[in-house]
């Protein structure tokens, strides 16, 4: 393949012979730098027995750049807007590029389990989340059962 | 071919995360003043239906006029060209005045479309042919608007 | 949250907002901003969306950091400022002297420079009347858009215009667009209230919309973008130019579908005295019956003192007891 660096493929190898756990990952069209995924979500959280499709992005830059993620699946989330778009450190300001694919992933799923209503995307939501927590998680179950199955 | 046989070849960006930066961009406010666009509706996960406004162009006969317009990005953006119409009835060359739907031909960038081009390019191309002598003529009332289309789903 | 406020001549604010704040308290800000720009001539744009005063900006979504487009419509100055810049300009000198390529086109009336100001800025404020003699190439009248008609006329400039010979002369050409006249009223509550009962009926009289087809309106139109000419002639427009709306003539004009009229030079109308009031001015007689004037008798009386000046005639038959 031609100009693909050697850190994204050996990625690929790695995903493709020791997947994550809850995570499939797979490319579109056999591109290098565009990948479907689906995630499971979490137990122990209003995701449970969901399953969420992403889209995930190489830039030219990465890894110098972080790859560009979002949720095609609808979320009720305070960190998810309603077109998937995460809030995530990691993706914007923190990134590093001693982070990987791998990484990004679980560190999504973990903010499934862990919502922080406090850095929130989707403002209404986390207002929610804020204000009336136990009805937010009822929500966000609701959504898992009619959109993420 | 081996490795890095082309190195600047540009790889294109998929669709859906093309148009994620072009809403960025739109939100931002990003080239010149008169243009404005965004999703019709926040949750269109994928981005199909744009609205988009320009500023009628000073010392025309659209000057302080506002014109809507709705853009169409089917599953083949960035490869095909959006489809565009005019929400805000407008008399000029290139818009059906049955139903606003812009002429791809009458437009320049929509005409000699390139997957590089992006809303923003189709707005200002209609901007441009606004302030050209063809499209000097009579126009509507202000504020009335071509009958809703139908609004166009999938490709 | 920050957002940038940004004006299509480019110019840049940023302004702290909060979701919670409504666009008209972000307009409000922002005429603030701007030399106290009147609030209602700012247009917001965010994303493409036309935002509305009383929507939070939550409502579209609006984040830190964004951009929201802005559009100054209608008047770009203040109500006085026209009238008073145009005053400036124009009493410079003889309002005369800088109409010398057309000489036909001297002011016939007596106004001088006093009633000048009056009706440049009422001109300029009819804003599509400018683009009669070719789209965008008489410049500065003032680029008022046609957006609103006359926002800024005040009931004080209404009776200042009235009072005015000259002005009077223009009134008996705008008087018989009876569409140009509604909207002028509509677009003004303070003028509504100021209105005559007498005003109100002849606005919603029937004859007014009979006159819509009255082919003298073109002329009329014509006659009006003369004076136009003659009104911007003498300071090169600049007096009314927007501020920031670049200005140019090519501004919205109703009329242009007819423009190739407007530089025929329309003939006076035939005064002569041997012919008999009723006769001379048995055009005026049928406007004044059109709206709704039906004293042929005292119509021929008012119409021989004003010379067949209908607009003057209507001012007097207005303000004066109906027995005369």
């Amino acid at each position: 393949m031609a100009g693909v660096p050697k850190r994204i493929l050996k990625e690929i190898e790695r995903l493709h012979n020791d997947p994550v756990p809850g995570i499939d990952v797979e490319s579109v069209n056999d591109s290098v730098r565009y990948f479907k995924v689906v995630m499971a979500g979490p137990s122990q959280s209003p995701y449970q027995g969901g399953q969420f499709s992403l889209e995930l992005f190489l830039p030219e830059e990465y890894p110098m750049a972080p790859p560009k993620v979002r949720f095609l699946t609808k979320m009720y989330h305070p960190n998810i807007d309603k077109l998937g778009r995460i809030c995530l450190d990691i993706l914007k300001d923190k990134w590093s590029p001693a982070l990987q694919i791998r990484t990004v992933l679980l560190s999504i799923q973990a903010l499934l389990s862990a919502p922080n209503p406090d850095d929130p995307l989707a403002n209404d939501v986390a207002e929610q989340w804020k204000s009336n927590e136990k009805q937010a998680i009822q929500t966000a179950a609701e959504w898992t059962a009619k959109y993420a199955v | 071919m081996s490795e890095g046989t082309h190195p600047l070849r540009p790889r294109p960006v998929p669709r859906n995360f093309l148009l994620l930066q072009e809403l960025e961009n739109g939100e931002k406010g990003h080239g010149d003043g008169y243009c404005s666009y965004g999703l019709d509706k926040s949750d269109d996960t994928f981005m199909y239906n744009w609205t988009g406004t320009i500023f009628g162009p000073p010392g025309t006969p659209f000057d302080g006029r506002i014109y809507r317009l709705r853009v169409y990005c089917g599953d083949q953006y960035p490869k095909q060209p959006p489809k565009v119409w005019f929400i805000t009835r407008i008399n000029m060359p290139g818009v059906d005045q049955q139903t606003g739907a812009v002429n791809p031909r009458e437009i320049e960038c929509l005409d000699k479309w390139k997957p590089s081009n992006n809303i923003n390019a189709v707005l200002r191309s209609i901007f441009s042919k606004m302030t050209k002598r063809e499209s000097r003529l009579a126009q509507p009332p202000e504020q009335t608007t071509y009958p809703t289309p139908l609004p166009a789903t999938g490709n | 949250m920050q957002v940038t406020i940004k004006s299509s001549d480019g110019s840049k604010h940023q302004v702290d907002v909060e979701e919670a704040d409504t666009v008209l308290m972000l307009k409000t800000r922002v005429s603030e901003l701007l030399d106290n720009t009147p609030v209602a001539s700012l247009r917001l744009i965010y994303a493409g969306r036309i935002l509305k005063d009383a929507d939070a900006l939550s409502v579209y979504k609006i984040a830190d950091g964004n951009t929201i487009h802005l559009v100054k419509s209608g008047p770009k100055k203040p109500a006085a400022a026209p009238a008073a810049s145009a005053a400036g300009a124009i009493s410079d000198g003889p309002p005369q002297e800088p109409t010398t390529q057309q000489p036909q086109q001297q002011p016939s009336a007596t106004g001088g420079a006093g009633g000048m100001p009056d009706m440049a800025s009422l001109l300029s404020s009819m804003g599509g009347m400018g683009g009669m003699g070719g789209m965008g190439g008489t410049g500065g009248m003032g680029g008022m858009g046609g957006m609103d008609f006359m926002p800024q006329m005040t009931p004080e400039m209404l009776e200042q215009m009235y009072s005015n010979p000259m002005v009077q002369q223009m009134m008996q050409q705008v008087s018989s667009n009876p569409e140009l006249m509604r909207s002028m009223v509509e677009s003004n509550p303070a003028l509504q209230q100021r209105l005559t009962p007498q005003m109100r009926e002849m606005l919603a009289d029937p004859g007014f919309m009979r006159m819509v087809t009255n082919p003298d309106i073109m002329r009329a139109t014509a006659q009006l973008q003369a004076a136009v000419q003659r009104a911007q002639g003498g300071n090169n427009g600049g007096s009314s130019a927007p501020i920031g709306g670049g200005g140019g003539g090519g501004i919205y004009n109703p009329w242009a579908a007819s423009a190739p009229m407007a530089s025929a030079q329309p003939d006076p109308p035939a005064q002569d005295s041997a012919v008999p009031p009723a006769e001379r001015f048995a055009t005026e007689l049928q406007q004044l019956r059109d709206m709704g004037f039906f004293d042929e008798a005292q119509n021929i009386r008012v119409l021989t003192r004003t010379q067949g000046n209908v607009s003057a005639a209507i001012e007097i038959l207005l303000t004066s007891p109906p027995s005369m």
